[in-house]
């Protein structure tokens, strides 16, 4: 498993200078040459690595039991807090108004209206032949009434 | 060769019905479809060919223009080869049936046959009636064969498409009736001449879009007319989820392709705002509902709705880029979709349960069936090397840089940048869902299940190669699909 590792931090060490990237990008000629980030870049590598080197070497344990380097400066614990308190929480409140509101509520509720509705009407079936004529007469009254007197 | 490609499955299952082995009828029928769509593939002439190639029409009736017409070009073409490789994957997952297994394969068989026809279909008339014959077998797919709370889910999903498709008729039968009378016809190309001629009215055409929009809009989950679709894919069958999520749910986005943004431009330019908040509401809101699930099957229910809202933001881009980008996204995700319902359904076989706090581990006993649901996990997030990557990036740079008047519609941008957060909760569900089902400890009670059986690697392998085929080399499709457009988004343009 070593040697992908290594092919990839040779191509990252030569990424970065010129003579080597030319051969894949169009790299923009620069008027002026900036020396103080390099070197600070450089300076901050070395000092890290020198500090790594002189911790680390030949030990088992953490040189420094400090809480907030333990925790990598709670920055996993703080992905999560977030996560839970906007996406997770958006997710939740989502689902439940998918599930209450558009579902139940408005598909289940036109559904509901509508068998509901078939039921009230069932009760008008009654069968009875004299109740039918009465309220085809109640009909004919109500449409004489919009009709000449309204 | 058009002709026997539609007729193939649909007699395969007219057979099938009449007594004929019915997987191995199937199977031969489906591998003979899948054959003769890549044979035509590979005949189809140039790559910026506009018009209908192979052609076929028969008269039915002068008095009213219709006429049994068929044809394809790209766009069609690649509807065709979608429907024709997820049905011979879902004849082959689909295994021994236990009861009346004539009955579902035939009903298989007359999904893709439905489907088939109605994207090669150039007569408004056949168009509409083979979706419905693609329809009708859904619903007793899933209300016989069927899991869980199959009979109202069928009842749901009917109730929910039929009256999809009653509005789709009325919008299609106001767009006939709104030419003048020497034009009407149910011939796409001949409507397509007259609505460029501005024989339809820009009122009508507010009107009439705006009822295909709902009508297809239904068909295809479109926020907020969604809630069908997870209940009925977690009841269905799996081939017959594979079947309607990966085919014949296209069939609204091909109507919208097809019809309402060619036929109806002004219809398009008015309502376009209208469709951005609506398709926000299937990428981030559905795509929030879908973190929140917590069966396999319900999650994959609501993400393909999700996804559904890419192809809708392609749609609307009204640029060839974008529209293009549907295209080949709408064939990406048909056969990842497609991919991992097959998965799952060959996961609640053996153990009874989708529910994934219950799962896990599962691929130390089922390594392939991890290694396969992973590909399609990888695909439908939209990851690099996928046919869907190669559809999502076109329809992100297409809605960017939209066909629209930019002074006035900044909404896509803002849509643009919300699409990509979609991605990210897409990322969040699919690898969540990976993780719990086939990472982890492994129960004591799942050590006896059994991996797919080795036959099953031929679909698998065939859907992976090709989202991976069209995702390192889109540039065939794309050339293929992209003059389909051309002409009519260059009239979008026009005040």
């Amino acid at each position: 498993m070593t040697g992908p590792l290594i092919a990839l931090a040779v191509l990252a060490t030569l990424g970065g200078f010129a003579f080597f990237a030319r051969n894949f990008l169009a790299l923009p000629t620069e008027n002026e040459v900036g020396t103080l980030v390099p070197v600070l870049a450089i300076g901050v590598l070395i000092l890290g690595s020198a500090s790594a080197i002189a911790f680390y070497r030949n030990r088992t344990s953490e040189p420094f039991d400090i809480q907030l380097l333990r925790h990598k400066f709670y920055f996993d614990e703080f992905y999560g807090w977030l996560i839970d308190w906007t996406q997770e929480l958006l997710a939740r409140i989502a689902a439940f108004f998918d599930r209450w509101i558009i579902d139940a509520g408005a598909v289940g509720g036109s559904s509901g209206g509508t068998w509901g509705i078939g039921a009230l009407l069932r009760f008008v079936q009654v069968g009875n032949l004299q109740a039918y004529l009465f309220l085809f007469g109640l009909g004919i009254v109500a449409l004489i009434y919009f009709t000449v007197f309204r | 060769m058009l002709l026997f490609i539609i007729f193939c499955p649909i007699a395969a299952a007219i057979l099938i019905m009449a007594g004929a082995p019915a997987r191995k009828t199937a199977l031969a029928a489906s591998a003979l479809t899948l054959a003769a769509t890549v044979f035509l593939l590979i005949s189809f002439p140039g790559t910026q060919q506009r018009d209908f190639q192979h052609v076929t029409s028969f008269s039915i009736s002068t008095e009213w223009h219709l006429s049994f017409t068929t044809g394809v070009d790209g766009l069609s073409l690649v509807m065709v080869l979608l429907a024709a490789i997820v049905t011979l994957v879902a004849v082959w997952f689909a295994g021994r049936i236990d009861k009346y297994e004539n009955a579902f394969y035939a009903c298989l068989l007359f999904i893709s046959g439905g489907a088939i026809g109605a994207f090669a279909s150039i007569d408004l008339f056949f168009f509409y009636a083979f979706h419905e014959l693609a329809l009708i077998p859904t619903f007793l797919l899933i209300g016989i064969w069927g899991s869980g709370n199959r009979v109202a889910a069928a009842w749901k999903i009917t109730i929910y498409l039929a009256m999809g498709s009653f509005i789709l008729l009325i919008g299609l039968i106001l767009l006939y009736q709104s030419l003048p009378v020497a034009s009407r016809s149910f011939d796409i190309r001949a409507l397509k001449a007259a609505a460029s001629l501005g024989q339809i009215s820009a009122d009508a055409q507010r009107h009439i879009y705006l009822l295909l929009l709902i009508g297809f809009g239904i068909l295809i989950s479109l926020f907020p007319f969604h809630t069908w679709a997870p209940e009925a894919y977690a009841s269905a069958p799996a081939p017959a989820a594979m079947l309607h999520a990966g085919v014949l749910k296209k069939f609204g986005l091909y109507g919208l392709l097809r019809l309402a943004t060619p036929l109806l431009p002004e219809g398009a330019r008015h309502w376009v705002g209208l469709l951005v908040v609506l398709l926000l509401g299937n990428i981030i809101y559905v795509g929030l509902v879908t973190i929140a699930q917590k069966r396999l099957d319900w999650m994959l229910g609501y993400s393909s709705v999700m996804h559904m809202g890419y192809i809708f933001l392609g749609i609307a881009s009204a640029s060839v880029l974008g529209a293009t980008g549907a295209v080949v996204l709408m064939f990406a995700h048909g056969l990842s979709i497609a991919l991992l319902f097959a998965i799952a359904g060959e996961l609640r076989k053996r153990t009874r349960t989708l529910v994934l706090d219950e799962l896990g581990g599962l691929g130390k006993v089922m390594p392939f069936a991890g290694l396969a649901f992973g590909l399609g996990a990888f695909a439908a997030i939209g990851l690099p090397g996928f046919a869907n990557f190669a559809g999502e990036i076109m329809i992100f740079f297409g809605a960017f840089r939209n066909g629209w008047e930019m002074e006035r519609l900044h909404i896509f941008q803002i849509a643009t940048v919300l699409g990509l957060w979609g991605i990210v909760i897409s990322t969040v569900y699919m690898l969540r869902a990976y993780r719990k089902t086939f990472m982890g400890t492994l129960g004591k009670h799942w050590k006896e299940l059994v991996d797919l059986r080795p036959a099953l690697r031929v679909p698998v392998t065939l859907a992976v190669g090709a989202l991976l085929c069209y995702g390192f080399f889109p540039q065939p499709f794309v050339r293929m699909i992209a003059p389909a457009f051309s002409t009519y988004l260059a009239a979008n343009k026009q005040p």
